[in-house]
């Protein structure tokens, strides 16, 4: 009788569907700590600053960036150009405004690229267990042990430098990160109850996994993904500064660093201004960062 | 016996994990457009000869479906035969082996100088937690993981080399060769290099303190009428320092890999300059060789600090 008595129950049948008003409201609730949270505060400025700029970097921009003055070369910052011109006399501010779309995107895209792989890969491992997961899991070790740029130099070498080729680069290097996220939130979310509903049920495995427990793992997921978008940036700007990312004469601020190398005795300013770019932009997500994993990891807020 | 046979469970773990790790970097090769012996003959230096071409062929199997052209390759790599550069006609492995030394001095002399700033940084800003002195740790922390560390080596050569030259902007020395001049050539780097694991295990230290201070026994420790410090040095630290071990092993890998970009910014004669200058020259066979040595090195490291973690922590689930 207790059985007909839980099948009869909607909330069983269906599972706790994951509910987004709640999570909204449980956002919402939070966001009132996240404003007293200074710093966290400072970093969502920062970012959506970024992404202003980067989306009006045409209205923004002083000069071309790619239009190239040999008469102009080496100016230091003036009024006509806030930051300088460097070496081929191009407007160092335009290239930094449009270096930030560049590091914006790079960030993104890879970072998406490492969830839309990397996240199905641990949910799998992380439901189905037993074999299956051994043998994810090590497949995920393996590529794990290439310290990240490495690996990004590894597919840069295999598929040439341009700019997608880095974003797909710098993807790979968190598909098995974000497999590992996942499959932690899976694994302890496939002992809750509602699984159990869902399987007595008779639903499909791909839809409990899909359907309930995934949406249930978004937390860790989002913060994680932030926090990645700051390493990818910084990842990015080695590669460019390597001269293997980005190529010239696209304004990435890794290049720009490598240009002003040879002039940092006379021109400081022109390798100056792109680190602080890089600097400033990827601090921004890491306090976000802070910020979200207070709002919606209580579990691992910092104290 | 219980930590013997779960050390020797770890090591068997680990064997199908860098078979897998020598597949990527044998496919590597193969996976670049364009005949695998033209690819490999193709660096600077690469000589049209039919007769080294042939030479090749044969010595890698090249005219044999590709999983004999592994096994030939994996039993030669096991023997520390990776084949000659294309570009200095020397023998890879020792190539590597001769860069290796810098590479690991500098890698090294980072950790250290990270975790001399780190572990009071963090210990410091947990015990004052929310006082000035627990805000600046966290700023600095902050910053330390989000400069970039090439830009933090070009800023320090500026400051340090240029504006006040008191230190060598690049190059270096041998310890064995003129043990304080080396220093001299080392210090820019390894600072450079640090920064960014200085924050992150700031940051570790400071949270696993935390966790720690918050427990039961330190309660008790402190009802005893023990002294501040020594609830701090003698109770807590011991077992806040096991996430800290972790975190320490995992950056190492990180470390490595900022080695490629560091050693490029100093000029540091080391296994990431080898790697870079090497894919610019496509002189390949290194590129495959340094990449898999570096990689296999890392997994070492973290079986080392797996090791040492169940050695500190006699908690830990030995499965």
């Amino acid at each position: 009788m207790a059985n007909k008595d839980i099948s009869m129950s909607p909330e069983v049948i269906d599972g706790p569907k994951f509910d987004w008003g709640r999570f909204a409201e449980r956002f919402q609730d939070r966001f009132y700590d996240f404003r007293k949270n200074r710093l966290a505060l400072i970093g969502i400025i920062i970012v959506i600053s970024v992404l202003l700029v980067a989306c009006l970097a045409p209205l923004i921009q002083m000069h071309d960036p790619l239009q190239q003055n040999i008469a102009n070369r080496l100016q230091t910052p003036n009024w006509e150009h806030f930051f300088g011109t460097d070496h081929l006399g191009r407007d160092v501010w335009s290239r930094i405004v449009h270096g930030s779309g560049v590091a914006l995107m790079v960030g993104m895209i890879a970072v998406g690229i490492g969830v839309i792989f990397g996240t199905p890969i641990g949910a799998i491992s992380g439901y189905y267990r037993g074999k299956v997961d051994e043998v994810i899991m090590r497949i995920m070790d393996a590529v794990l042990a290439f310290p990240p740029i490495l690996m990004a130099l590894v597919v840069v070498t295999i598929l040439g430098s341009s700019l997608s080729n880095t974003m797909i680069a710098i993807g790979v290097v968190y598909i098995p990160r974000f497999a590992r996220v996942t499959r932690g939130s899976v694994l302890s979310e496939r002992e809750k109850e509602y699984v159990e509903a869902g399987r007595m049920v008779g639903e499909s495995n791909l839809s409990i996994l899909f359907r309930q427990i995934l949406p249930n793992t978004l937390s860790p997921l989002i913060v994680q993904a932030t926090v990645f978008i700051a390493y990818a940036i910084l990842t990015e700007s080695a590669l460019s500064f390597l001269g293997l990312g980005i190529q010239p004469p696209n304004p990435s601020w890794g290049s720009m660093l490598n240009e002003a190398k040879v002039f940092i005795e006379s021109d400081p300013y022109l390798a100056i201004i792109p680190g602080l770019a890089i600097s400033i932009t990827v601090l921004g997500f890491n306090l976000f960062g802070d910020g979200l994993r207070d709002i919606l990891d209580p579990r691992l807020a910092k104290r | 016996m219980n930590v013997l046979l779960y050390m020797l469970k770890r090591i068997i773990y680990n064997i199908p994990v860098v078979l897998l790790l020598t597949i990527f970097v044998f496919a590597m090769i193969r996976f670049l457009p364009g005949d695998p012996a033209d690819i490999l003959l193709s660096g600077e230096g690469g000589a049209e000869d039919p007769v080294v071409r042939a030479t090749l062929m044969k010595e890698l199997g090249l005219d044999k479906p590709i999983p004999v052209q592994y096994g030939i390759w994996l039993w030669r790599a096991v023997h520390g035969n990776f084949g000659k550069s294309v570009y200095s006609q020397e023998e890879v492995f020792t190539l590597i082996m001769d860069r290796f030394p810098a590479t690991l001095m500098l890698a090294l002399s980072s950790m250290i100088v990270a975790i001399m700033v780190a572990l009071p940084a963090g210990i410091i800003s947990a015990v004052k937690r929310q006082k000035p002195a627990d805000y600046a740790a966290m700023i600095f922390a902050l910053l330390g993981i989000s400069i970039p560390e090439f830009w933090f080596g070009i800023m320090l050569i500026l400051t340090f080399s240029l504006w006040v030259p008191v230190l060598p902007s690049m190059g270096y020395m041998s310890p064995f060769q003129d043990f304080f001049g080396s220093l001299k050539f080392l210090i820019l780097p390894a600072i450079a290099m640090g920064l960014r694991m200085a924050g992150v295990v700031t940051r570790m230290t400071r949270s696993s303190m935390l966790d720690e201070l918050g427990q039961d026994y330190v309660r008790t420790a402190r009802s005893k009428g023990l002294s501040e410090r020594a609830v701090i040095f003698i109770h807590t630290l011991k077992n806040a320092m096991i996430p800290t071990v972790t975190i320490v092993g995992l950056q190492f890998g990180t470390i490595l890999g900022g080695s490629v970009v560091i050693e490029m910014v100093f000029s540091w004669p080391g296994v990431g300059q080898l790697i870079i200058n090497s894919i610019l020259t496509r002189d390949y066979l290194v590129v495959q060789a340094a990449i898999l040595l570096l990689a296999v090195f890392f997994l070492l490291v973290n079986l080392v600090v797996d090791f040492v973690y169940t050695l500190l922590n006699p908690r830990v689930e030995l499965t």
